[in-house]
């Protein structure tokens, strides 16, 4: 294939995991998004020929493409009943193209998910607890039926793995 | 997906002119003081140690990015992992990309094979055309100007579809071939081509076969370069499969 863009396999190897989780947290459905993951590929594949590096990143063209297929999947999805064309809503349909910073965000969305995923589940819960859910240590102890001690202890030693392992992936220095 | 349950201990060695277990404990607490989850008094007190604990506020400078990070997931995203791959999704995609590249092979050599005994039909139909015969002329596209799109089933009864749709292009539009087994039950089925736009053309339409089979061959002044993509409903408009072709 022309164009630069490297081999089927190796683009696979390297972008099925951030296509996966791009398309998945669009769409919500776990099948729905391999298939984005599978069409991109495949597509991208079939028209190497028209990757311009010049133009932008491999990843930002790969992005392009998932993005858009997640748009006709919206669209999809809302345009049934068909027989009588009622015109998609257009704020899920907007035309969607990936430049270089946002892909480097989606990029990054996905190393935090995948470090995330390595942490052992109390470290995840005593994080969510006192993060995303705002409890305070005492709350949080509460809740996990430990003490605050080992809340705190839960949540440090979390937040240390996660950092160490962004630093790992080169996400943060 | 290992879990470490082992937390990576940091080497905090208590600095010698500090009561260690007040560091200790206080250096634990640093996780929670970056998330906003201390109460006034706990609070109160790691802010002072960090003031003066230079080691401490070392750790905090490397915490802090975390926060605004974590942001951009949803408890739910976190505690489930569900964004992180699934380890057996990279195998099945190799393998299902791996048959679409055999099948686009295979279909390129088929496609050749048929062009050729065209072409050999062709040549015998120009001898008889001298006999008084008609010819059918320019009736087969070049195969590389075949776009070729898999079935996808938009109701249960279509799962087990089988089949491809192929898009070749005209100077007059569009014309569509399809070649599907096992199609649901219906009485009759329409073939629809959709454009970018949102036009929608009847390309064709046919009855219920024994076989469940079909070969059919639809057309539509649809430009293929402005075809998003064809359908199949029933007689009542139900979606039953689409076809979306790779972009022209």
């Amino acid at each position: 294939m022309a164009g630069g863009l490297r081999s089927l396999e190796e683009l696979q190897q390297e972008f099925t995991g951030p296509l996966h989780a791009f398309a998945l947290r669009r769409l919500g459905d776990r099948r729905a998004a391999e298939e984005v993951v599978q069409d991109t590929l495949v597509r991208a594949w079939r028209h190497a020929d028209r990757f311009d590096p010049a133009r932008g990143s491999e990843a930002a063209w790969l992005f392009t493409i998932a993005g858009n297929l997640v748009i006709d999947r919206l669209r999809r999805r809302q345009a049934r009943p068909v027989a009588t064309g009622r015109p998609p809503d257009p704020d899920t349909t907007m035309p969607l193209v990936a430049d270089d910073a946002e892909v480097d965000r989606i990029l990054e969305t996905w190393q935090l998910a995948e470090a995330l995923a390595t942490l052992s589940e109390e470290h995840r819960a005593a994080i969510v607890l006192c993060h995303h859910r705002g409890h305070s240590v005492a709350e949080a102890a509460g809740v996990l039926g430990v003490p605050e001690g080992t809340v705190k202890s839960r949540v440090y030693y979390g937040l240390r793995a996660l950092r160490l392992r962004l630093e790992e992936q080169g996400v943060m220095g | 997906m290992t879990t470490p349950d082992q937390p990576d201990r940091p080497d905090f060695d208590d600095p010698p002119d500090r009561p260690g277990g007040e560091h200790r404990g206080l250096r634990e607490a640093l996780g929670a003081w970056v998330l906003g989850a201390l109460d006034g008094p706990a609070r109160r007190e790691v802010e002072a140690h960090v003031a003066s604990c230079p080691d401490c506020a070392v750790e905090v400078g490397a915490l802090s990015p975390l926060p605004g990070l974590l942001n951009r997931l949803s408890a739910e995203e976190i505690v489930d992992g569900r964004l992180a791959v699934d380890p057996g999704l990279a195998d099945r995609m190799a393998t299902e990309l791996r048959a679409v590249e055999a099948s686009v092979h295979q279909r390129l050599s088929r496609w050749r094979a048929t062009a050729m005994v065209a072409l050999a039909l062709a040549a015998v139909a120009a001898l008889v055309a001298g006999a008084g015969l008609l010819v059918d002329r320019g009736a087969t596209a070049p195969p590389e100007d075949r776009l070729v799109a898999p079935v996808r089933a938009q109701v249960a009864d279509a799962v087990s579809t089988r089949g491809e749709a192929a898009a070749l292009a005209w100077e007059w539009g569009t014309t569509v071939e399809l070649d599907l087994q096992a199609l649901p039950d219906r009485d009759s089925y329409v073939l629809w081509a959709v454009a970018t736009d949102g036009t929608r053309e009847q390309a064709g339409t046919w009855g219920a076969t024994t076989g469940r089979g079909a070969r059919v061959r639809g057309a539509s002044s649809i430009a293929r370069q402005d075809l998003d993509h064809v359908e199949v409903t029933d007689a009542d408009g139900t979606v039953l499969m689409t076809f979306t072709f790779p972009p022209d």
